[in-house]
């Protein structure tokens, strides 16, 4: 006399199956990643870095403010290229940015693919269009620069054409966030395309050295000394430093936005939506 | 630390470079402004929503229970 419910219901109730090589407790190890799963979660993101937002974008508006001053206005130019190499200030923090996003994208992914968290596929989500933002902003400040110094706006030089393959690919993962109503196949076929994706990364990174291209090498490594004088890299170093921080900012904020929109159900959301009126 | 330039034109033409220089600015801080309103009209959007909502939902629980009330007395 089951009925069709009954059944239904039989076959989603969740039975653990004893574990007969340890019976004991969960191990030390278990609890802390156990531990580590719950604080990664929706509510607990929100809860944790909400507050941040307000510090970390009046310190980057500070960074970029004083870099932005310093490199337009006190920095000596530079002895072949004049003034035009200022763009330096905004064109190598986009660039620097647009490559790690797309890195930030690939590990994202792989989280959300392995440990299945959400809140991986939501800062994915939120930082993507970012990240196709800034792959712009790097390529237009590159080719208004590239007219002054190489006499042309575009050539298919390997770094640039790596650098256009990135905006498309930025492209194609905020389609996928966008293409699907259901929100775990989306973060499934972003997270994939992000992963598969990343293999551009060596080779904008390399291109400067494995092809023989127009475009200069890295002005900055952590490694060696800055190819630059003091009062050139120290304002870059503000505007990169500065960069991120907004990055982070932006990132913190848009993810939270996703969050409340997902969990809108959720008591705590409703109480946080009622907590904004009063 | 001293200005590099002796005067405001001086510093708006750039050499013969402010053009490109100038146009990059223009365009970095238009679009990352645009993109922090975006982001911000996103959120209020969403909070204006479900305010919305949830006072629909409580006026949806509250108005079957007065009538019942009414009768029952």
């Amino acid at each position: 006399m089951m009925g069709r419910t009954c059944r239904h219901k039989l076959r989603n109730r969740f039975i653990p199956m004893p574990n007969l090589n340890n019976v004991s407790s969960p191990s030390l190890w278990q609890r802390i990643w156990q531990g580590f799963l719950t604080t990664v979660g929706t509510k607990q993101f929100f809860r944790i870095f909400a507050p941040w937002v307000k510090w970390l974008a009046i310190l980057a508006g500070m960074c970029l403010l004083l870099g932005s001053v310093w490199g337009l206005a006190f920095a000596p130019p530079d002895y072949l290229q004049g003034n035009s190499y200022r763009i330096i200030f905004i064109h190598v923090p986009a660039a620097s940015l647009a490559i790690s996003i797309y890195f930030a994208l690939a590990v994202l992914g792989v989280i959300y693919l392995v440990w299945k968290i959400k809140t991986a596929s939501l800062v994915a989500q939120a930082l993507a269009p970012m990240g196709f933002l800034l792959c712009v902003i790097s390529l237009l400040t590159g080719s208004i620069w590239a007219k002054p110094t190489w006499g042309t706006y575009w050539v298919w030089d390997a770094r640039l054409t790596s650098m256009l393959i990135l905006a498309f690919l930025y492209a194609g993962v905020m389609a996928l966030f966008a293409a699907f109503e259901h929100t775990a196949n989306r973060g499934k076929a972003a997270a994939i395309l992000s992963i598969v994706g990343a293999v551009n990364l060596p080779i904008i990174k390399y291109s400067v050295e494995w092809w023989n291209t127009l475009h200069q090498g890295a002005t900055f490594t952590l490694t060696a000394a800055p190819k630059m004088s003091a009062d050139m890299w120290m304002p870059l170093l503000l505007m990169i430093i500065g960069s991120y921080l907004l990055v982070a900012t932006l990132a913190i904020y848009r993810t939270n936005t996703l969050i409340l929109s997902r969990d809108q159900g959720k008591a705590w959301v409703k109480e946080y939506i009622r907590g904004q009126h009063k | 630390m001293q200005p590099y330039f002796y005067s405001v034109s001086e510093f708006i033409a750039m050499g013969e470079h402010g053009v490109f220089v100038w146009s990059c600015w223009a365009i970095t801080v238009g679009m990352m402004l645009a993109f922090i309103v975006y982001s911000r009209r996103q959120r209020q959007a969403l909070i204006k929503q479900l305010t919305i909502q949830q006072a629909r939902q409580a006026q949806r629980t509250a108005k079957p229970s007065t009538p019942v009330t009414k009768r029952s007395r």
